[in-house]
Order: C-alpha cells, then structure tokens, then sequence
C-alpha cells in the first residue's frame, strides 16, 4: 500500500462522514500529513473526481460564499471499503512481524 | 514567489498540458483555495502550495498529454524539415513531393488536432492581436508572390544590379520563410494555451514556408525548359493550389 493509497483512504474517509468543500478537506489532511504538499493532495482529489468515487456540486452555507462541494459516490463508498481491507491487512502483516 | 507570478506559470503549465476547459476549472479551484489560505493564515507563502509545473504533472493524464506531445511532435517537424530544405537550398527530384507532403500533413494534423475542439471554447472572444498577424502573414504571402512575379516575367530586376538578382531573389525567400516559420511556431503554442484560432498562423506559416521551398526549388532547377511561351504554367498552378489549400485551412481554422 503505497502513501497516494493511504492519502486516498483518507480522503475518502472524510467525505465518508461528511460532504466538504476542497479547502476544508486539503487542509484537514495537510494537518495529518504536514509533509505532503497541497497541490499533491489536490491531484487526488481530483483523480477521485474524474474516476467517479466522488462528484462536484455548488453549494452554501447561511450567507457564506457559494463553494464546490465534494460527496462520495457509491463507487467511492467500494473504494474505501477495498482500501480499509488492504489498509487492514498490512497492519496486521506488520503486526505480525512486530513493528508496532 | 509571488500569487500572480505563480498562478501565471501555473496557469501556462496547465494550458500546455490539459485541455482549456479543464485548466480553466482547476485554476478557479486554486484562486478559491489561495484566497482562503491568505484570509485564514497571514502569514502564507505560495510555495507551501507546491512547485507550479509539478502540480501541473500530477494533474494532468499522461496519456492525453503524451497524444499532444505527439501532434505538436509532427506538426513542429513539418515545419523544421520544410525549414530546413529552404536554408539547405539543395534540391532533388523528391524535395518537391516531400515539401507537398509535409506541408498537408502538418496542416492536417494542426486542424485535425485543434478544429474538434472548437466546442470547448466556442464562447471565447476572437483572439488580440490574431488579425495583424494573420493580415502581415497575407503581405508577406504577397511578398513571395511578387518574387515569384518578377522572377517569371523579368530577366533582371532594375532596382538592383543584374548580377545580384539571383542572391537578393535567395535571400528574400530565406528571410520570408525563415520568419513565416516563427511565426508559425508561435501561433502553435498560442493555440495550445489561450486560444485554438490561433492554429491558423501556423497554417498560414507552414504555407508560406512551402511557397518558399517551392519557389527556391524553382529559381535553383537546372532542368528547366523555358523554351514553350507558357512554361511556367504548371509551376503557378502548382503554387497557387499550396497558397489556396493554406487559406481555405485557415480560414477553417478561424471558425
């Protein structure tokens, strides 16, 4: 499992909650990955966009600005749940080999 | 760096590599993401972002841009072999096909590439500054057909000495095409970046550099026979046919 398949299972992760706007979610993971670049995380956001594991809808909150919304879509729903169980089984493997 | 100095590469970065409406959404996307890092955090720097052109290469699908590599690959050879026969000026019996056939297919290949897309930016406004040059690529056209005038009908130009005639004739047709084809050059990345009309001075180029090729490989053939009153019949045929092929695509291209 490599990091662009663990910054794509959190970002999933997120959406899975809640739908956010592209700001809020860059900057929850950049608070997580404080390494990993912000156009980087931006480059997987939209790769999940333009492969249907989440669309883009305009939307508001109270008087704010009007903003682009993400959601999860059923396919990203499967691909967070593929990527939990492979998430899941290389913990165990390091488990198992007692890295902690 | 500074925001605009950074969007601006950023922005040429993504245009090269994405098509316009794609770059056009993901550079409303960072306006709207460096905006609300400037008011939540004073003390942002652009590049805790990322470098511009590496952003732009995650972005972009590799596939896609390596198809346009391909086509600005043939149509800036096109333009480099017809460039390079006129300043070799040393001509076979094939450098006149092979300048018919780099010419149609570098043309073809620039409307082949940019014409499907005037879907995507049917809205945009006709290019600044497209017309000018389109109209000096006419005067220049102009220009070569006026040597091509004088070559058929007078032995020797009056307005310089006899014996220079023939370099002064070689040394036009460099300076013309040499500069259609920078012209040409230009027109093609700006048709990439801003606007796909201007894919019509690379046509207009690449035609004016032909007519060049052409009518060199005309003044330096020591095979011709002028001894028929209309020998260079089939020569004006030929070049008005390229000239007209040229300003049919460009016109196409403006559409």
């Amino acid at each position: 499992m490599l990091k662009k398949d663990l910054l794509e299972l959190c970002l999933l992760q997120i959406l899975f909650s809640e739908d956010l706007y592209g700001y809020e979610i860059l900057r929850r993971i950049h608070k997580g990955f404080p390494d990993t670049q912000e156009s980087s995380i931006y480059a997987l956001l939209r790769g999940l966009c333009k492969e249907g594991s989440t669309r883009q809808y305009e939307g508001q909150i109270s008087d704010g600005p009007t903003r682009k919304y993400y959601q999860l879509t059923q396919k990203g729903k499967e691909k967070r749940g593929a990527l939990l169980l492979e998430w899941y089984r290389l913990r165990n493997a390091l488990s198992a080999l007692g890295v902690e | 760096m500074e925001q605009t100095v950074y969007l601006k590469k950023f922005s040429h970065a993504l245009h090269w590599r994405l098509p316009k409406s794609e770059a056009e959404d993901i550079l409303a996307d960072y306006n709207d993401l460096l905006s609300q890092h400037l008011k939540d955090d004073p003390d942002f720097t652009i590049e805790k972002i990322g470098d511009p052109f590496q952003a732009a290469r995650m972005l972009s699908d590799a596939k896609a841009y390596h198809r346009w590599l391909a086509a600005f690959g043939v149509m800036a050879f096109c333009l480099l072999v017809c460039e390079f026969l006129l300043l070799r000026s040393r001509f076979s019996v094939l450098s006149g096909a092979v300048a018919h056939i780099l010419y149609l297919a570098g043309a073809a290949a620039a409307l082949g590439w940019f014409f499907p897309r005037r879907r995507e930016n049917r809205r945009s406004p006709f290019p600044k500054g497209l017309l000018p040059l389109v109209l000096g690529m006419l005067a220049l056209g102009a220009a070569v057909g006026a040597i091509i005038f004088l070559c058929i009908t007078q032995t020797t130009w009056d307005l310089i000495p006899a014996a220079l005639n023939g370099r002064a004739a070689r040394w036009a047709l460099w300076l013309i095409g040499t500069g259609a084809s920078v012209v040409a050059v230009f027109g093609l990345i700006q048709a990439r970046l801003s606007n796909r009309r201007w894919c019509s001075l690379y046509i207009m180029g690449l035609t004016l550099l032909t007519e060049c090729v052409l009518v060199l490989m005309l003044l330096t053939s020591m095979s011709l026979d002028t001894s028929s009153l209309h020998w260079w019949m089939p020569y004006l045929l030929d070049f008005s046919l390229t000239g007209g092929v040229g300003l049919a695509a460009a016109g196409v291209s403006l559409c």
